[in-house]
């Protein structure tokens, strides 16, 4: 029978040493990127809040129309832009929002769909430069609807 | 049998193993370290979001609510410090909304007696005022003209806020919500 004492254990080779910082690297590689995931799906949720935001502003101001300036050929503007902070300095306002405004006639028939009108907002942006997004909304208008009651 | 004296001395390290393994020990920490530190300051930044984004939608769909039912806007006011909004509500109570900017607070207060802190950390709060007839061929509406009866006119309120938070009171900030809403008054004058 042979005894060891002391120091006398075989150290690791260069082999297993290169195995143990490889594979402690892959697994802060993935911890890194499981944050920075995070981080991105955070931001696109705040980004997609905000587009929600900028669509129920333009749709709030067509409350205001009356049905000639709804019915009128380019009073409501057919193009808009708009910023993630709007109150930001210029190269920091974060995404850029490429709006369009639709008004079409509702897509369905009885005595009165003459007297309606379909608004759509459609946005459009990129995440990180790489990534598009489209969201849209809509709304009807009616003739003798909000915006006569609305003073 | 044979049993290896433990007297015998073992073979000490070299100066070369030694700074070998205190390298690389080094250097592993460091990475666990700022792996560590990366991680910490992304889940608190995350958190933050959360809590501010819980907040202001609370904080928006109350303002958006009490200002479309409002009966008018009675009165306003807007400097570098503070700004405040002042309106009679749905329910015929009189209430306001005053940002005050050194305590980074959004309070609503009412005639009823009523007072609430709506948001925390709020660094930014501007109210816009418009009128009625909206613009050609913009989205846009024109501003009060604040003279004599200007209360009567006034039929959009445009809000914008801010809040932000850090991770302790001496980081930078980390994370930043921004609001803006447009909101038509749906009260009839006169009624």
């Amino acid at each position: 029978m042979r005894r060891r004492f002391g120091l006398g254990q075989k150290g690791g080779t260069l082999v297993e040493v290169v195995m143990a910082v490889a594979i402690l690297g892959v697994m802060g590689g993935g911890i890194i990127s499981s944050i920075n995931y995070g981080m991105f799906m955070m931001g696109l949720a705040r980004e997609n809040a905000r587009a929600t935001q900028i669509m129920l502003e333009k749709l709030e101001t067509i409350r205001l129309y009356n049905w000639s300036e709804v019915t009128s050929n380019g009073f409501v503007p057919t193009t808009f832009t708009d910023y993630y902070d709007p109150q930001g300095a210029s190269n920091r306002q974060g995404a850029i929002y490429y709006g369009s405004m639709t008004v079409s006639n509702v897509n369905f028939s009885s005595t009165y769909s003459t007297n309606m009108r379909e608004f759509t907002v459609t946005l459009r942006w990129t995440t990180a430069g790489r990534i598009s997004h489209n969201r849209s909304m809509s709304t009807y208008v009616a003739k003798d609807g909000l915006q006569n009651y609305v003073y | 049998m044979y049993i290896k004296p433990a007297s015998q001395p073992a073979r000490a390290w070299t100066l070369l193993e030694m700074m070998l393994a205190v390298g690389v020990f080094g250097i592993s920490s460091l990475a666990l370290a700022s792996i560590f530190l990366f991680s910490v300051r992304s889940y608190a930044a995350l958190a933050n979001y959360a809590v501010l984004d819980q907040y202001n939608r609370q904080a928006m769909d109350q303002v958006t609510y009490e200002i479309r039912q409002a009966q008018q806007i009675t009165g306003y006011s807007s400097n570098s410090t503070s700004s405040s909004l002042t309106m009679v509500n749905g329910a015929g109570l009189t209430v306001s909304y005053t940002f005050d900017a050194a305590h980074q607070q959004v309070r609503r207060t009412a005639s009823d007696g009523s007072f609430k802190v709506l948001l925390t950390n709020c660094n930014l709060l501007s109210f816009g005022l418009y009128m009625r007839p909206p613009t050609n061929g913009t989205f846009d509406v024109y501003p009060v003209d604040m003279g004599t009866n200007w209360q009567s006119t006034v039929k959009v309120v445009q809000l914008t806020w801010k809040t932000a938070m850090s991770i302790c009171p001496t980081a930078l900030v980390n994370s930043e919500d921004i609001q803006t809403a447009r909101i038509v008054i749906r009260k009839q004058q006169g009624s």
